[in-house]
């Protein structure tokens, strides 16, 4: 685990949380607790993915009351999921970077969908294919810009076996 | 730099960290499917501790965001009531004007009607007034035409329906006057200055021996049968020259600017008046002998405390209002105090 990056995590959990809740200026600021949930799962053990990736999804469920518990438990899948992506994918491509976070972000949107209830269900193809497409592309090329300044990679020896 | 290293398939390790997984899992999956109260409290919780700096942020904003869409909404009402008070503006200027005359013209009686001068403006008709009244209202040539605020010209030609009239700044322009006291008499005349606003008259012809201060109202005295007795002309300024030991001129400040003259009263034909002059006895001409003074003698129109230049009496128009706005507080306060008493 690499303090520094699990410090940007903490900062991109901030500045999320700043721009959408403090500033109020909702979707229009990239999903960057998704991203810092992204990326400390390629950091930490998957259990302890899963259980940041419940915190991080209780906070999010704080400000939406009706579907409450939905992003704990999708946040907690996703978190599990990426730490597993460790043992299968090696993260030295700047590629990987970038799809790496599209995927995370269609399947939190998935995830989430299935999670929220039939009552709070918007439509699949406008939730997920084309708000959530959309948001992916934006979160993805965010992080890639990311992942190229900071120049994040996963690339541990141990990752190959 | 490398990350995290997942430990080795089949040791203890992953081992627990799966489970441990799975166990976030199903506490993820309960808090999912706790009850809505249940799940409110825990939310309020979140939203008061973990997330307060944000929502808090999320208040100040939105407070200052309301503030300023006040405070642009209160400087558009200020504009809005600048533009109003601009544009009312003309028309207080309009309406005063109109009071004025309308008071003017309860003073001088029926034998004045009201007209609308126009300035022509253009090359050649410097100094000369169209006027809206002509022989139809009965007006004649020769006629005094006036403002509140005193003499403006005469009439120099009528037809049926509207008339030319030229102002005091006219070449031509002339009238008999006496200063205030009516001991000292001349005759007032268009004095050129640097440009036209600079103009001014001058009166001339009064008797050496006597000598009138600055300030001095000069009125037109009657003399010669043009003006009645009394119509404010302007107020003395300096001596302008001594003709040797038998004259002084005297320049003279106007009463009225010839620039702002829109409505005016001119005075009708009075047959009295023509006959009086021909036989050179008023008294006997008048049929009404106690309505002369009034009509060939107008200073009671002009009050010796209202002899005051358009200008003079607009800046004590806010005076006046402050006065009764004064009188109205002290009034009210008095009643207040009165009333604390009982």
């Amino acid at each position: 685990m690499r303090r520094w990056v699990v410090v940007l995590a903490g900062l991109l959990v901030v500045l999320h949380l700043t721009l959408r809740v403090g500033f109020g200026i909702g979707a229009a600021a990239p999903d960057l607790m998704l991203l810092a949930l992204l990326i400390l799962s390629r950091e930490v053990a998957i259990g302890t993915a899963a259980g940041v990736g419940l915190v991080l999804g209780l906070l999010e469920d704080a400000l939406a009351v009706l579907s409450f518990g939905a992003n704990a438990i999708t946040f907690a899948l996703v978190a599990a999921i990426g730490a597993a992506t460790r043992d299968l994918f090696l993260g030295d491509s700047p590629g990987f970077g970038f799809s790496f976070v599209f995927l995370g972000k269609l399947s939190r949107d998935i995830l989430h969908w299935i999670f929220v209830g039939p009552d709070l269900r918007e439509p699949f193809v406008q939730t997920v294919i084309l708000e959530g497409g959309v948001a992916a592309l934006y979160i993805a090329v965010v992080g890639g810009v990311l992942f190229a300044i900071t120049g994040i990679r996963w690339d541990a020896p141990g990752a190959r076996r | 730099m490398a990350g995290y290293t997942s430990p080795e398939s089949g040791s203890g390790a992953l081992g627990r960290q799966i489970w441990g997984a799975l166990a976030v899992l199903v506490v993820a999956g309960i808090i999912l499917t706790l009850s809505d109260p249940v799940k409110e409290e825990v939310a309020a919780v979140i939203r008061n501790t973990a997330l307060a700096p944000f929502t808090g942020l999320n208040s100040v904003l939105r407070d200052a965001r309301v503030r300023g869409i006040e405070a642009e909404d209160l400087r558009q009402v200020v504009d809005s009531l600048t533009d109003q008070l601009i544009e009312r503006r003309p028309l207080d200027e309009e309406n005063r004007r109109l009071r004025d005359l309308l008071v003017l013209s309860e003073r001088l009686g029926a034998d004045w009607v009201s007209a609308e001068a126009l300035l022509p403006g253009t090359q050649g008709s410097e100094s000369e007034l169209l006027l809206d009244v002509g022989e139809r209202e009965g007006i004649r040539v020769r006629a005094p035409v006036v403002t509140r605020e005193g003499l403006a010209g005469v009439v120099r030609e009528r037809r049926s329906n509207d008339a030319r009239a030229m102002d005091w700044t006219h070449p031509e322009f002339g009238a008999a006057v006496m200063s205030e006291d009516g001991l000292t008499h001349g005759i007032v005349q268009a004095a050129r200055g640097a440009f036209r606003e600079g103009d001014y008259l001058t009166l001339r012809g009064t008797p050496f021996n006597t000598v009138l201060d600055s300030g001095t109202v000069i009125l037109t005295s009657g003399r010669g049968g043009v003006f009645p007795r009394g119509i404010p002309v302007g107020t003395v300024e300096r001596v302008e020259a001594s003709d040797g030991r038998f004259q002084r001129s005297y320049e003279l400040r106007p009463f009225v600017d010839p620039g702002s003259i829109t409505l005016v009263l001119v005075q009708k034909e009075i047959p009295e008046l023509a006959s009086a002059l021909r036989q050179d006895s008023l008294t006997t001409a008048t049929e009404d002998a106690e309505a002369w003074p009034t009509r060939f003698d107008v200073s009671a129109a002009w009050p010796a405390n209202e002899r005051l230049r358009a200008d003079e009496r607009a800046r004590l128009i806010p005076l006046w209002q402050d006065t009764i706005r004064a009188l109205r507080d002290s009034l009210a306060q008095l009643r207040g105090s009165g009333g604390g008493m009982r």
